[in-house]
């Protein structure tokens, strides 16, 4: 707000309009801020669960009847969504594909939009992002009650499943194909899916100022309603919940977090994360404790984050570092915090017992 | 170049503009002094049901019940955490207190979360 501002002034003083004039359009400009910085109209907000996790949306710049219905309608979107993007929802659109595995199964214009972008991050990632991984999550369990490690054999026979080159969807017939026995799982994309669906709807709704949380995967429209942009704190992989080891500032933009802290349980003194490898069966183990991922698209985002997990910080980064307007915040599991260069002026590193380390 | 054709009537709006930035500044602050205390807020069925200043919060237990389950809410001066929910899982109890902006303690069977805010937080979210 107040960039635009001087830009104004500027403007003002080079064109040399009358005195009156440039006495209005600076009383003008000084109303608008005070606007923005003092009275701004209130934010509403509202919360959900779906997807497994707490939901959180805030709108502003609008009247707050607009941004009560711009809400109703995001949260009627999420729910349809989790009916038909969730793996554990009955009747859903992954379910439904599952069990109908063999053979095109029609499904919603979202299924077929996630699985295609789906298989496309598979393919550029080598499998390390792979929507087929279902039998895997379902024999682990991990985030349910039936959480366990399983045997050397279930987790061959799973992972023998498991390959996106086997699985298909043809968008002009809106149908999809899984090979027998395979199974969809989207939890590594679809909260993306659901975050870039609520910044549209919200952004159509003429919604100025909004920050979605869904359950730490972050959508920003606009900067802060008083000026500037966002303030994101990215979670300390070995602290509480809410601690945070760094401050990310992000405008119009999403970040999207895969940590090895979110989802686990313990068994005989070892950690079982939900970040599994396909190419191994067993929860990735790369040296990273967290990736974070700044882009665009929250749909693709939330794909990378899984996989440059999966790949670990060489490739992972390598990766990143390929593709247009991406940036990535790498954590390790000795503590060295790896931000990609497009980063290094938006990311601050405030805890001093994580070591900064430049690309 | 601007300063060769710096002229009175420049100076004017420069010193109106500067006034006007000024207490536009000193509004901002004063609309935001006292906001700073952390909140706590109850979220049931996805509706905020209790919001409680937490500085000024006394030592209780509070029982909510959501479509899905019931939650006994503890607070204290300064903190507040879900002491016991009859959810399986128990992710919420164990998260313990919480205290600071950003936190929060969300029992996802039962559809209940407690948040902590506030207005002058360093931070908007926590991304992870």
């Amino acid at each position: 707000m107040s960039r635009a501002g001087f830009a104004e002034l500027t403007w003002n003083a080079a064109t040399r309009p009358g005195l009156f004039s440039r006495v209005a359009g600076t009383a003008a400009l000084a109303a608008v801020l005070a606007l923005f910085m003092g009275c701004a109209p209130k934010p509403v907000s509202r919360a959900g669960f779906f997807f497994g996790t707490v939901i959180e949306v805030t709108v502003s710049g609008s009247g707050s009847a607009a941004g009560e219905a711009a809400l109703d309608a995001v949260f009627s979107r999420f729910e349809e969504l989790e009916q038909r993007l969730s793996a554990t929802v009955a009747g859903s659109d992954v379910d439904r594909l599952g069990d109908g595995a063999g053979e095109a199964v029609a499904v919603s214009d979202d299924a077929l939009r996630v699985l295609s972008r789906a298989y496309y991050f598979a393919e550029l990632t080598g499998g390390a992002f792979d929507p087929t991984i279902g039998p895997l999550v379902a024999l682990w369990g991990i985030g349910s009650d039936g959480a366990r490690v399983p045997s050397d054999e279930e987790i061959t026979a799973a992972r023998a499943l498991v390959d996106y080159r086997r699985a298909s969807v043809d968008e002009a017939a809106g149908t999809a194909t899984l090979s027998a026995g395979q199974r969809a799982d989207l939890g590594g994309i679809a909260k993306g899916y659901a975050a870039d669906e609520a910044g549209r709807i919200l952004n159509e709704a003429g919604i100025g100022h909004a920050l979605v949380n869904l359950g730490g995967n972050i959508l920003t429209l606009g900067g802060r309603p008083e000026g500037g942009p966002w303030r994101i704190g990215l979670q300390d992989p070995f602290g509480e919940r809410g601690d945070y080891i760094g401050v990310l500032e992000i405008t119009d933009g999403t970040a999207v977090t895969s940590g090895a802290y979110e989802r686990y349980f313990e068994k005989d003194g070892v950690r079982y994360h939900h970040l599994l490898d396909p190419s191994t069966g067993y929860p990735a183990r790369s040296g990273l404790v967290s990736v974070t991922i700044v882009a665009p698209s929250s749909t693709d985002a939330d794909a990378l984050s899984t996989a440059a997990f999966i790949l670990g910080p060489e490739e992972g980064i390598a990766l990143v570092e390929s593709l247009a307007q991406t940036g990535a915040i790498f954590v390790t599991e000795d503590r060295r915090v790896i931000v990609t260069v497009n980063l290094a002026e938006s990311f601050k590193l405030t805890d001093d017992t994580y070591t900064l380390q430049k690309r | 170049m601007i300063l060769t054709r710096f002229k009175k009537g420049d100076l004017f709006v420069a010193v109106v503009t500067a006034t006007l930035l000024l207490a536009a500044g000193a509004a901002a602050l004063i609309a935001r002094a006292g906001a700073g205390d952390p909140v706590a807020i109850v979220i049931v069925d996805g509706a905020a049901v209790d919001i409680i200043n937490l500085r000024d919060a006394r030592a209780e237990e509070r029982v909510y019940a959501s479509a899905l389950g019931t939650c006994a809410v503890a607070f204290e001066p300064g903190r507040v955490r879900i002491a016991a929910a009859d959810c399986p899982d128990q992710v919420c109890v164990h998260t313990g207190w919480i205290s600071r902006p950003g936190q929060s303690a969300v029992c996802v069977p039962g559809r209940v979360a407690v948040v902590v805010r506030g207005d002058r937080a360093e931070v908007d979210a926590i991304v992870g």
